[in-house]
């Protein structure tokens, strides 16, 4: 009986990571150019927009919200990040300004989300679904849902250069990001605020601890690094592109998930999401390189969540309890 | 009137990771008879409970039921059996009917295998005649007050041709006149032959409806005996090993209250009540006794921030003051524990120590981060001083028992410091043993100098602990009456009908 506890706990802790190790082997198994360092490299780049993403979207998950807006707003914000670099010829001015407008747009939309439903009690799903829409209109509507060209050599660098000529800079990005923000949530008041309002907000409230202040916050700063994405995006395809980012938040929460998070909150962890992020990617590229059409990536992500929430709920049915 | 053994549980042992919940217990019951189970939270009623009703799978030991060595593990067969539970928190569905609550598990059906509803109530209705209640079959549950839902739930358990009944404390959301349709119910099944394992924390109705009682301590077998030999003092002496005279020995040191005014509500005023006056003294513990729903938790919510004050005023150490929000209730000192430990005082899915930290954990910030080493140390301290018997600071507050769970809230708000605690019921529902060691504690809170508002439904813990009480009813101030004059008779009529008889 002992043993067996101790087996489940080992599988329901390292859950996500025995996934990967299987993935990964089954990759290399159904392809030679899988387990290769430059194809990892490739990996770390395609994954490190979506990877910003989903760590907004873990700490609003983690408060037991939900924000649908981070794929608009990432549009919204390389729209306008990109509007300012090709206006002003690409200078190195202008992509500093393009950089914090764009990052800026992002956390004002995130903030706004985030007071509705903090200050107005607007449901999560209902708001961020209302700045989903308004989002995307904007972006389309900044130059009629045209895309935007001649962005510059130099503003390509951040989102599409490489360090070493191999290593993405966004990718560095993510992981120094992944850290800041994992060390936030174990380190930090705020940090661990979160985790207590996502629990249970009323005991948090009567805690001392602020809650509005801190609710609003986190969309905030979903709203911020979705703002970030989009800087990213526009300078790594080195185009304004008014579409991007479509389905981007259900990709965010599928992570999320993955990695352990509960959508009631309370639980989950930017580590976890992370490994979420790069399960997902590992899927995608595996069909590539094996050449199968994406629609079956597709079909796979969807078992792939299935699958890890049946493996979660599996372990820990045999946890028992007392009285 | 009692017959042979319907149920035998010989050794049962049953082991949860680091718990011996159950160790070689034996219990018993007969045909007919009302067989009282008893033990403090945590002494393994309900796993032995479980046990029997097939939720639990025991490690040891064997179970015989009417004579058949039960070998099957799942709920279904048991029921099938003839072994019903009726769990404390009721398994009705609301939006249906009694007689669809009735026969859920077996609606009778037409010759085509539709629903037989015509039969459903005919049914539903010789069942409650059976029973000389009266109940509609067609009503919905949600309907009915607490006591019909008990009903309902036996006649559940009668459709299911339960030979035993298990009520898991199935007064403690009765009102008197329910309880005794209860008892005349209980009494109507023995009739039946049928055999009734009630288990209750309300030692007294164990004396009106029992035969024999059964008691558990740490999951050992204590005494079964007949209720005839037994007293309320004897049991408690049973359950918690303790004497009753250690117990009030203790109770007999007097604390001394001083002058000094802490905490004063001057004609104060929110949307549930009006004119309350009150004066807290350092050291001392204000009662605030009354009905459910007069207006006592009201006036907390006041004082902590959570409802304006819309006339009159609050003043904390003389100084006025208007709160908009908990935090500044708590930047000044004050802290509370809900009436709902588990809804409003903690969060369950997080670990003992994240909960004793949540209103102090700015302190335990160096360098910008966290100092987790310090974190730990405090709250061992915390768990060792206040005996709260937990596996580990790591374990969820959600599997610690509700007197544990208590004393985790009273930790946060101690570690906070706090001069002003508003206790809201914090004895409710948690065990003899767990309530002695909550009035120790607030006995020491006020040696330390804190002062404390409780407000309880029960008037013997306030008499005990309190050094004044206010009674409240429907939202005013109805007497006031210090430690010297304390007279239950007289704070008990106060509370009922409102005006302070002399």
């Amino acid at each position: 009986m002992k043993e067996k506890m101790n087996f489940n706990e080992i599988i329901r802790k390292y859950n996500l990571a025995i996934l990967l190790v299987v993935f990964i082997l089954i990759s290399a198994i159904l392809s030679p150019n899988f387990l290769t360092l430059g194809n990892f490299l490739n990996l770390l780049q395609q994954a490190s927009i979506p990877g910003i993403v989903a760590i907004g979207m873990t700490l609003v998950i983690l408060l037991g919200g939900i924000d649908l807006s981070v794929g608009s707003v990432l549009a919204f914000s390389g729209m306008i990040a990109s509007i300012i670099v090709e206006k002003m010829n690409g200078s190195g001015a202008s992509i500093l300004l393009g950089c914090l407008a764009g990052i800026a747009v992002g956390t004002a939309m995130g903030l706004l989300t985030g007071v509705l439903i903090a200050r107005f009690n607007l449901p999560d799903f209902i708001a961020s679904l209302a700045m989903m829409e308004i989002g995307r209109g904007a972006a389309l509507l900044t130059t009629s849902g045209n895309p935007v060209f001649g962005l510059g050599d130099a503003f390509h660098i951040l989102g599409g250069g490489f360090l070493f000529g191999r290593v993405a800079i966004s990718g560095l990005f993510w992981i120094i990001l992944t850290a800041i923000f994992a060390f936030m949530l174990k380190y930090s008041i705020f940090g661990r605020s979160l985790f207590a309002i996502g629990g249970n907000r009323e005991a948090a409230m009567l805690s001392g601890i602020k809650t509005k202040r801190n609710y609003a916050l986190t969309y905030m700063i979903s709203g911020l690094l979705s703002g970030f994405a989009g800087v990213l995006t526009a300078s790594w395809m080195s185009t304004g592109q008014p579409t991007a980012g479509n389905g981007y938040e259900l990709d965010a929460i599928a992570a999320s998930v993955i990695g352990g998070a509960s959508l009631s909150g309370g639980i989950g962890s930017i580590g976890g999401t992370f490994g979420g992020v790069f399960l997902l990617q590992i899927i995608t590229n595996i069909f590539n390189l094996v050449g199968l059409p994406s629609y079956y990536q597709r079909i796979a992500k969807g078992a792939i969540i299935i699958f890890a929430l049946l493996l979660n709920q599996f372990v820990s049915k045999g946890k028992g309890g007392k009285e | 009137m009692c017959g042979e053994n319907i149920l035998e549980m010989k050794k049962i042992v049953k082991i949860f990771p680091g718990v011996k919940a159950l160790d070689q217990v034996d219990f018993d019951a007969r045909r007919g008879e009302v067989h009282c189970l008893i033990g403090a939270n945590g002494a393994g009623k309900s796993t032995l409970m479980k046990v029997l009703s097939g939720a639990y799978t025991e490690d040891e030991g064997e179970i015989y039921f009417d004579n058949k060595l039960l070998k099957s593990h799942s709920t279904e067969k048991r029921r099938k059996e003839g072994i019903a539970v009726i769990y404390q928190e009721l398994s009705l569905f609301n939006e249906l009917t009694v007689g669809e609550n009735v026969y859920i598990n077996n609606y009778p059906r037409t010759g085509l295998g539709a629903v037989d509803w015509k039969k459903v109530y005919s049914m539903t209705q010789e069942l409650a005649d059976g029973l000389n209640i009266r109940i509609d079959a067609k009503a919905k549950v949600s309907s009915l007050n607490m006591g019909q839902r008990q009903l309902t739930e036996i006649m559940k358990a009668l459709a299911c041709n339960a030979k035993l009944i298990v009520m898991d404390e199935p007064s403690s959301t009765l009102s008197k006149s329910e309880f005794e349709i209860l008892v005349k119910v209980i009494h109507d099944l023995k009739e039946k032959g049928i055999t009734i394992i009630y288990i209750s924390h309300h030692l007294e109705e164990l004396f009106v409806v029992g035969d024999r009682i059964t008691v558990l301590r740490d999951g050992k077998f204590v005494i079964c005996k007949n209720v005839a030999g037994l007293t309320e003092d004897s049991l408690v002496e049973y359950m918690t090993g303790i004497t009753i005279c250690q117990i009030e020995n203790e109770e007999a040191e007097v604390h001394k209250v001083s002058d000094e005014v802490v905490l004063e509500l001057k004609d104060m005023c929110n949307y549930k009540v009006s004119d309350v006056n009150l004066k807290l003294h350092k050291g001392e513990v204000l009662g605030l006794y009354g009905l459910v729903g007069a207006g006592r938790t009201e006036i907390l919510q006041s004082i902590f921030g959570l409802k304006p004050v819309l006339q009159g005023e609050i003043r904390i150490h003389g100084e006025k003051v208007n709160f908009k929000s908990s935090q500044e209730a708590v930047q000044h000192k004050i802290g509370l524990a809900p009436e709902s430990r588990k809804a409003q005082g903690l969060v369950l899915l997080l670990p003992v120590w994240e909960n004793i930290t949540m209103v102090s954990l700015p302190k335990f910030k160096k360098k910008a981060k966290i100092n987790y080493q310090t974190i730990n140390e405090e709250c061992r301290d915390y768990v060792k001083k206040l005996n709260i018997k937990t596996p580990s600071i790591q374990t969820v507050a959600g599997s610690l028992s509700g007197g544990n769970q208590q004393k985790v809230i009273l930790a946060k708000w101690l570690m906070k410091d706090c001069d002003i605690l508003l206790l809201d019921e914090p004895t409710q529902g948690i065990d003899v043993v767990a309530k002695e060691e909550v009035y120790k504690l607030i006995r020491e809170m006020t040696g330390m100098g804190k002062s404390i508002i409780m407000v309880s439904s029960e008037l013997q813990e306030l008499l005990r602990v309190s050094d004044n009480i206010h009674v409240i009813y429907d939202g005013k101030q109805v007497m006031e009456t210090n430690k010297a004059n304390f007279n239950a008779d007289q704070i008990m009529h106060a509370s009922v009908i409102g005006r302070c008889t002399k």
